[in-house]
């Protein structure tokens, strides 16, 4: 799917600069001064496994989790679509702040996430720790101290319009910067961060940023929005009828990867009702919204749910999931 | 005798590169303590008399980062 591969290119690039240079800076750290004081000497990179591995099984921990609690708290104040659009907006807004800090353009330098003391002491107490679960404990508390990619992820995760996929959002994302922890680990030593990384780094938060206040354009139905892929449904037009008067009934197959079909045209004049059918689906798309309707419904994964229009004026009707990602129009002619 | 030393620190982007940057400091023998703020970018040490500020600048470089001695 195009969202989850993005997701996990987020965190491969993230793992190759901020996470890995500085999480993994940390880490290789408090193994070493592990290892110093036990006497223990490295002799293979299977020594690095044990606690190179609880690091990312603490960090995969406490993100997975915080994704589904944000997921979980977007949907307790996403009580309407107009709300879950504007806080894609506002994501996308701020992720274009903290890209153009870490790129250090004028004006926006100063503009960092900076943790409470408090949140930095625990951190701390981790990596100057002797404990054989310091590396777990260290992957757990670094989800106090987010990059910006990592706060990226996190306003994805709270506008994708459930706990699940906000977990998932999370997940996909430490285990993309896994592969690069595990090189971290074995190669045992810390990297300064260049330049070129931070510029990387910044130019992708950006991306993420004008990607996802395009999809919040999308979501809400907004006629204005970049060509981006994933943005717009696409397949063959289906033409609905009824006798004058009776229910004209849309049926739309809601998939992972969008909805089919993403073109319906029903009759001015008649109640319509659209039912969204899924089958092992686990996307964004369970939170399904007709934006210029303001109507939202959370699909189940298996099965259907349908939705009562009523007489619909004569006009286009966008439907999108939550996060903008994947959209179908209804016409009214 | 501990002596405080206060630096300018270049290259910052989020919490973690401070802590980073107070553990690099913690290696050096020592160092008492060490702590970086994000928002003012100043790292403050405090050391013992013979740790030179070229040792803490280097450490703070071998971190990746770039510090000036202002105080």
């Amino acid at each position: 799917m195009v969202n989850w591969w993005l997701i996990l290119a987020a965190g491969l690039l993230a793992g190759a600069t901020t996470c890995a240079v500085t999480q993994g800076g940390l880490l290789v750290g408090l193994i070493a001064r592990q290892r110093k004081a036990s006497g223990a000497v490295r002799r293979s990179v299977a020594d690095d496994l044990a606690p190179v591995g609880g690091f990312l099984i603490g960090k995969l921990i406490s993100h997975t989790v915080a994704g589904a609690a944000l997921g979980a708290v977007g949907v307790a104040l996403g009580l309407s679509p107009m709300v879950g659009t504007v806080a894609l907006l506002v994501a996308g807004a701020l992720m274009v702040v903290l890209g153009l800090s870490a790129l250090g353009v004028p004006g926006f330098k100063n503009l960092t996430f900076t943790p409470p003391d408090s949140w930095l002491g625990a951190v701390r107490r981790q990596t100057r720790s002797g404990s054989a679960l310091a590396p777990f404990l260290l992957g757990l508390a670094v989800l106090l101290i987010p990059c910006g990619v990592t706060l990226s992820m996190m306003m994805l995760a709270a506008t994708s319009g459930s706990p699940m996929t906000g977990a998932l959002v999370m997940a996909v994302f430490v285990l993309g910067t896994a592969p690069l922890f595990a090189v971290y680990g074995f190669l045992s030593a810390r990297l300064p961060f260049g330049r070129a990384l931070s510029t990387a780094l910044g130019v992708l938060v950006v991306a993420f940023g004008v990607w996802t206040f395009n999809s919040g354009l999308v979501a809400g139905g907004s006629p204005v929005s970049l060509p981006l892929p994933g943005a717009r449904g696409s397949g063959p037009g289906t033409v609905v009828s009824a006798a004058p008067g009776q229910v004209q009934e849309v049926r739309i197959q809601a998939f992972d990867q969008g909805y089919q079909p993403s073109d319906v045209t029903v009759a001015a004049g008649a109640p319509v009702k659209v039912t969204f059918t899924t089958k092992n689906v686990y996307s964004c798309i369970l939170a399904t919204t007709m934006p210029t309707l303001n109507q939202r419904t959370f699909l189940p994964s298996n099965g259907s749910k349908t939705l009562d229009l009523g007489v619909l004026a004569p006009g286009d009707y966008p439907i999108a999931c939550s996060m903008g990602m994947y959209t179908a129009t209804l016409h009214v002619r | 005798m501990m002596r405080k030393v206060t630096f300018t620190v270049t290259g910052m982007h989020c919490a973690a590169c401070g802590l980073l940057i107070d553990d690099f400091l913690l290696d050096v023998e020592g160092v008492a303590s060490a702590c970086t703020d994000l928002r003012t970018a100043r790292t403050i040490v405090h050391a013992d008399a013979d740790v030179t500020d070229a040792d803490l600048i280097a450490a703070i470089a071998e971190a990746g980062y770039q510090a000036t001695h202002i105080c």
